[in-house]
């Protein structure tokens, strides 16, 4: 039997806006995520959404809210977390979940399912960081080495999207993953092939 | 799931793009939900296999081609394609080729009937482009069964025209319905207004494109509403060459042409690419033929348009190098052939040497002349007059055919480069045995050699005996390698504009000395290692591989750098030639499009890992 190639597999690509690095502290202000079908991105499976914040949130939250184009009103408005998770862990346990700099995420939405007792479904992640990082040869100086997503994209002539949007970097990012892929791993690759990649 | 503001990036794209700019917002996004995205990477020799869909440029760069690989059309940023497969299957068989990476959103053949369903324009403007596409095909089938003549810039606008029949027109009170039917029925680009035989305006596909689909205009309006009045408009009786500058200068594509105030047709861009499709032969089969220097000299002119049509048509810049080095032989092989007939036969046999970018077959524009005579033997006093005499002509000859005299002297008219065979020998042994690296400096270029008109037998036992010399000569090869890796790829450029600090850095790069040089360099110390007769770069970066002397990797990155930086010189030289100004190899840093930045930061770096590989190998790691 043929090898699974890797465009048969699903992508969830996501991205989430956070008030910080630590999982444990800080906040998820909004998540925005892209699917990837047979190759594709697909903007009918795009979708964004703004998080209901506690009212204890103290002012560094507002303040990273600001940068985040997210108002007081959005925030007051906006979906529970817990229950936005539960359907995103229903619909996509069995895709390959993609990142920019997979720990960061993976470690809130982690953090997250412990809090509210879901379970958390090991999904294979995927990180267009991490590949970037591995690519680019040790010994170029720190300005070469740029990896946030912008400078990434770049690399591979991608248009400039607005920055700290969680849909326009899911977006970004899965552009960059297609962008890596046809170029650095080969459209042909087995899942197999694409997952050796990305280890 | 998601609204115009999230999906913000794509929709605003779209709002800038046509057809989609025509459609109210909330419609945008509509289509904007309904788009997949793909990232497609260059390949400019395979063409897409193209899906019922259509196709929406994001960034990035295609070809259109014909199913025989002639170019139509180049497409950009905000252009469509796949039309043709989408509304009628594409019987025409019009290729399209990724030749810059892209990304696409592509949108299904459901959507995009539904949405033209929905708007009349919509549907009219898929239609015009897929009509005009056809057309382009048809007008490449025709040329082909034409035979090709040799039309140049030089030939009267006139001679293209007349072949056409009489001009399409109407009345200025034309519906812009019946203009575009005229127009369709006619199977033009381009319509003009005539009151009588007074030109009263000119109407493109673009102006039905941007003045009416795009603004939703009403159809019965007179056409004049739409015309450009005052069209610039060119005499029968002007070239090819100025009406191309014309429409350059006005950014137009179709210009009325008139003779003693009357119109008798139209000229377009697609006649002056059509016109200009000519083979380098005939410019070197017309050399061959020049019985005067003065008439020789005068062809130099036709070598710019050349250059700038392999630009336009990508012709890879080997390819270039290697015609370019075929005309200037022509010239060399031609001006002797003149001074002999006025100077004799010679009294021994001689080869005439080219060396530097000749004897590589990379010469661009205004490459300088390098070049030495090798003689039989040593030369008794009549013998020796008679080589002055001939290189005393022909270097003056050659610099007023375009090649710039050498600036260092390193030319046959200078004595101390008219040496016998014997002398040759002597020499390159100094050069290696005795290597300093003052004298490397300037010695380098002769490591490049070629026999352009002669006896090539006479250059043969030199070079056999230098290439025998120089593997083992370690010394030399590490002065070599040293002297070559003093001149560092300009990386630093790349990181002060990664920092952007806003200084006002004016720096240009240095696409010659800091390129391809630097690359040639390299091929050069590997081939003398290796002991390798190639003389081209690329010949010798791949003799070298095939020797192993370099890693397949490092030496195919190589070659793809060194495409990239000599593509990207010439293209710019070219561009200068045709605005009038004096080709050089620097490039404003400010013109590069990101991509073409991020490959040339690629092709520097490959080349400072090089460099560092050959100090390795060849220099232990020192440095120079």
């Amino acid at each position: 039997m043929a090898k699974p190639l890797w465009h048969e597999r699903r992508f969830w690509v996501l991205d989430l806006e956070l008030t910080g690095l630590d999982p444990a502290e800080d906040h998820v202000l909004s998540a925005g995520w892209v699917s990837i079908e047979r190759g594709e991105i697909r903007l009918d499976q795009a979708g964004h959404c703004l998080f209901q914040q506690s009212a204890i949130m103290g002012d560094d939250v507002m303040g990273s809210a600001h940068l985040h184009h997210i108002t007081d009103q959005q925030r007051e408005s906006g979906e529970p977390l817990s229950t936005w998770l539960s359907q995103a862990l229903q619909q996509h346990a069995d895709d390959i979940w993609v990142f920019h700099h997979a720990p960061l995420d993976s470690g809130f939405l982690k953090e997250q399912c412990r809090r509210f007792q879901l379970v958390w479904p090991k999904p294979t992640l995927l990180d267009t960081l991490a590949f970037e990082r591995k690519r680019l040869p040790r010994e170029r100086p720190p300005g070469y080495r740029d990896l946030t997503l912008t400078a990434c994209r770049r690399r591979y002539g991608l248009p400039i999207y607005r920055s700290h949007h969680a849909l326009s970097d899911a977006l970004g990012t899965a552009e960059l993953l297609l962008a890596q892929i046809r170029s650095r791993v080969g459209n042909s690759a087995t899942l197999k092939d694409l997952l050796r990649a990305y280890r | 799931m998601s609204n115009a503001d999230d999906l913000k990036d794509v929709v605003d794209f779209l709002a800038e793009t046509l057809p989609f700019s025509a459609l109210p917002a909330e419609d945008r996004l509509d289509v904007a939900q309904r788009l997949s995205v793909d990232y497609i990477p260059r390949h400019a020799n395979q063409p897409l296999a193209l899906a019922p869909t259509l196709y929406i440029i994001r960034t990035g760069a295609f070809e259109l081609r014909t199913a025989d690989g002639e170019l139509l059309d180049r497409l950009g940023e905000h252009d469509l394609f796949g039309i043709n497969t989408l509304l009628n299957g594409n019987p025409e068989g019009l290729t399209v080729y990724p030749i810059e990476d892209a990304l696409v959103y592509k949108l299904s053949s459901e959507a995009v009937k539904a949405f033209s369903a929905q708007y009349e324009p919509m549907g009219d403007f898929f239609q015009q482009v897929s009509s005009q596409r056809n057309r382009l095909n048809r007008l490449a089938r025709n040329r082909q069964s034409k035979p090709r003549l040799e039309t140049q810039l030089t030939q009267s606008v006139r001679d293209v025209i007349t072949a056409d029949a009489t001009p399409v027109g109407c009345v200025p009170t034309t519906s812009i319905q019946q203009a575009a039917q005229l127009m369709r029925d006619e199977r033009v680009s381009s319509l003009m207004l005539l009151d009588g035989d007074v030109l009263g305006g000119i109407v493109t596909d673009r102006d039905i494109r941007n003045r009416v689909v795009a603004e939703g205009l009403d159809l019965q309006l007179p056409v004049s509403n739409i015309a450009t009045t005052d069209p610039i408009f060119i005499d029968a009786g002007a070239l090819l060459f100025d009406a191309q500058k014309m429409m350059s200068q006005h950014r137009v594509h179709h210009l009325p042409v008139m003779e003693q105030g009357r119109v008798i047709g139209m000229i377009t861009a697609t006649d002056l690419v059509r016109a200009q499709q000519v083979s380098p032969l005939f410019l070197i089969d017309d050399i061959q033929r020049q019985n005067d220097l003065d008439s020789l000299s005068e062809l130099r002119h036709r070598i710019p348009a050349l250059i700038h049509n392999w630009v336009q048509a990508d012709i890879s810049p080997v390819e270039m190098g290697r015609v370019l080095a075929a005309i200037g032989d022509a010239f060399v092989q031609r001006c002797i052939a003149l001074a002999q007939q006025e100077l004799g036969d010679a009294p021994m046999r001689f080869a005439w040497l080219a060396f530097g970018s000749q004897a590589r077959m990379d010469q661009t524009f205004a490459s300088d002349q390098d070049n030495a005579l090798i003689l039989e033997r040593e030369p008794n006093q009549p013998e020796a007059d008679y080589f002055r005499k001939l290189a005393n002509w022909v270097c003056p000859a050659l610099a007023k055919c375009g090649y710039v005299l050498c600036p260092g002297d390193i030319m046959a008219s200078n004595p101390q480069w008219r040496l016998s065979v014997a002398d040759w020998q002597a020499r390159f042994n100094e050069w290696v045995d005795a290597a300093s690296p003052k004298t490397l400096l300037n010695s380098s270029i002769f490591f490049d050699l070629r026999v352009i008109d002669g006896d090539a037998d006479l250059l043969a036992p030199v070079q056999k005996n230098l290439l025998a010399r120089t593997p083992k000569a370690d010394l030399f090869l590490a002065l070599m390698t040293q002297t070559a890796v003093r001149n560092r790829p300009p990386l630093g450029f790349f990181r002060r504009f990664v920092v952007e600090s806003g200084g006002a850095h004016e720096d240009a790069l240095d696409l010659k000395h800091r390129g391809v040089a630097l690359i040639n360099d390299l091929a050069r110390i590997h081939a003398l290692a290796g002991g390798l007769s190639a003389v081209g770069t690329h010949a010798r970066l791949q003799a070298a591989m095939d020797a192993g002397l370099l890693e397949a990797d490092a030496g195919h990155s190589l070659m793809e750098a060194w495409h990239l930086i000599a593509a990207l010189r010439i293209e710019e030289q070219s561009e200068a030639v045709r605005r009038g100004e004096k080709p050089t190899s620097f490039l404003d840093p400010d013109a590069l499009s990101p991509l073409t930045r991020a490959h040339l930061k690629d092709a520097f770096g490959t080349i400072q890992e090089a460099q560092q590989m050959a100090l390795n190998r060849y220099a232990r790691g020192q440095y120079g």
